[in-house]
């Protein structure tokens, strides 16, 4: 009976204000895919670091005059590095054939090359891409070495775009959120006013606060969690229709677009979450002022 | 049933409601608050309720002083007092049994309590036959037994009533006052504040005669006013 009452209570005032509702509930959708906007840009950046991390190797270009003793010095040295998992040595024909390869469908860039045009190179692979730097700073001068070449700088600045990015992101949608709030707190603020009647015949004949509290907060909540499900919604359309398509168009990114479904769960959640909470907010600064005794 | 020693009430800009007032009044009393506009009639009431403090001076109400009676407990004491004002205080979407209902749903009261004691009430207060009015189609009199209904459907310890009959011409303040004396009889306590000589007068109760916040005469089986 309890339950009916609130149910009721609430469906009525939704339907009473139904323009301040809908303007609360965009207002939580729209702030909470934005938030769902950061936590997806994370995941690819997240991903694009593993993938490129998985591919940074160290090329240690050697010098053409290299000695055969000096290289096999420098290999045998390379190697014992525990930070190294191991050494290829690609010849200047391996390397030319290597490029031919890679741009098979342009052969304007090579044709006009001699074959023995790109230098020879040790090709280390590392344990882990943090090593990179190190790695490349031990090796840089040695004998025989002409220039050593990481993708380290790539990743580093790939990470500092990414932060940028989060942060500008996560600062609007922080401002959105506080504004759904409001917008939230004003909506239950009219439902409290269209109905300050009854509140005062509930308060007379001793109707507990929380009983006469619940059915407000109950549509705030309620605007906040049909934000938080657009905007779910949203989310779950994009990974599906937009993501895949656009990891099968651009395949030279590597699996940037792919989420787990865990991932995408927990970025779900946090939406959810999120949402009720700031239904719960504005619900809260909308009712501490009344009911006062 | 109520008790109240050295009340003080001071609203803001040293404006004194009531000055020391003593009071007790015993289970199953009818009182009569009497006194003109502004002798502070309503806010001795209203300290029953807990809905104004005293600035000094403690009230009890059920045996329990309202003073150290925390926040949340309010709502339960109220459930212990009655309230009937002048203007009926109706819910004017509501018909007469949703009204009454209202005050039981509102608290917690199962569903069919509510539709075994609200038709009883209505049927007490004499409007058995207009459960599915809406009060604006009632007259004024018919209005104020629904509220009175409201406030006893849940055989409150206590019934104040604030000018219940200030809206009404006589007879149908009579048919009022026969119902609050009915209430009385089953063992409530009713407190009423009125102006209305007639009713004082003929019904020879307890009078409590208010003036510029102090208690000027209290006097069982009492009249209005003495010299009028």
């Amino acid at each position: 009976m309890r339950f009916r009452y609130f149910f009721s209570e609430t469906a009525q005032n939704v339907r009473r204000n139904l323009l301040m509702t809908v303007a609360a509930v965009s207002t939580v959708a729209i702030s909470l895919l934005l938030l769902g906007g950061v936590q997806i840009l994370g995941m690819i950046v997240k991903n694009m670091t593993l993938n490129w991390q998985a591919k940074v190797e160290v090329a240690v270009y050697l010098r053409d005059d290299i000695t055969h003793g000096e290289l096999q010095t420098l290999e045998s040295q390379v190697s014992q590095l525990h930070e190294v998992d191991h050494v290829t040595y690609v010849s200047k024909k391996q390397a030319f054939a290597e490029f031919k390869q890679q741009f098979r469908t342009q052969p304007e860039f090579w044709q006009s090359l001699p074959p023995d045009s790109l230098p020879a190179s040790l090709r280390v692979k590392l344990t882990d891409a943090k090593f990179a730097s190190a790695v490349a700073a031990n090796l840089r001068g040695a004998p025989g070495v002409d220039d050593v070449r990481y993708g380290g700088e790539i990743i580093k600045r790939l990470l500092q775009v990414n932060s940028l990015l989060r942060t500008v992101t996560l600062v609007m949608s922080i401002i959105l959120l506080v504004a759904a709030a409001a917008l939230i707190a004003n909506t239950i603020r009219l439902a409290i006013y269209a109905r300050r009647d009854e509140i005062g015949i509930m308060k007379l004949v001793g109707a507990t606060n929380w009983f006469i509290r619940i059915p407000f907060m109950l549509e705030g909540l309620f605007a906040a969690l049909v934000g938080a499900l657009i905007s779910g919604g949203i989310v779950l359309t994009a990974n599906s229709l937009l993501f895949t398509r656009m990891g099968r168009a651009l395949p030279f990114l590597g699996p940037v677009f792919d989420f787990s479904s865990g991932d995408i769960l927990a970025v779900l959640l946090i939406l959810v979450a999120v949402g009720v909470g700031v239904g719960l907010v504005g619900s809260t600064m909308a009712l501490r002022r009344f009911l006062e005794v | 049933m109520i008790k109240t020693t050295d009340v003080v009430k001071e609203y803001k800009g040293d404006i004194r409601a009531l000055n020391d007032i003593t009071i007790d009044i015993e289970k199953g009393e009818f009182v009569f608050v009497v006194g003109p506009s502004g002798s502070g009639k309503s806010t001795f009431l209203k300290l029953l309720t807990k809905e104004e403090e005293p600035t000094a001076g403690k009230v009890y109400v059920a045996g329990k002083n309202l003073a150290s009676l925390p926040r949340w407990r309010v709502p339960y004491l109220r459930r212990n007092v009655g309230c009937v004002f002048q203007d009926f205080k109706l819910l004017p979407n509501k018909t007469v049994f949703q009204n009454v209902a209202f005050a039981l749903e509102v608290i917690g009261r199962p569903h069919d309590v509510v539709h075994r004691q609200v038709p009883q009430i209505l049927e007490l207060v004499g409007l058995g036959e207009k459960l599915d009015r809406f009060p604006d189609e009632l007259s004024g009199g018919e209005q104020q037994r629904v509220s009175i209904a409201r406030a006893f459907v849940n055989r409150p310890l206590i019934l104040i009533a604030d000018e219940p009959t200030g809206n009404l011409d006589p007879a149908t303040s009579v048919g009022i006052m026969r119902l609050l004396d009915r209430i009385n009889r089953t063992g409530t306590t009713v407190v009423m504040a009125t102006h209305d000589h007639t009713i004082v007068d003929s019904m020879r109760r307890r009078v409590i005669e208010l003036e510029n916040g102090q208690v000027v005469r209290d006097q069982s089986r009492g009249i209005y006013g003495v010299g009028t």
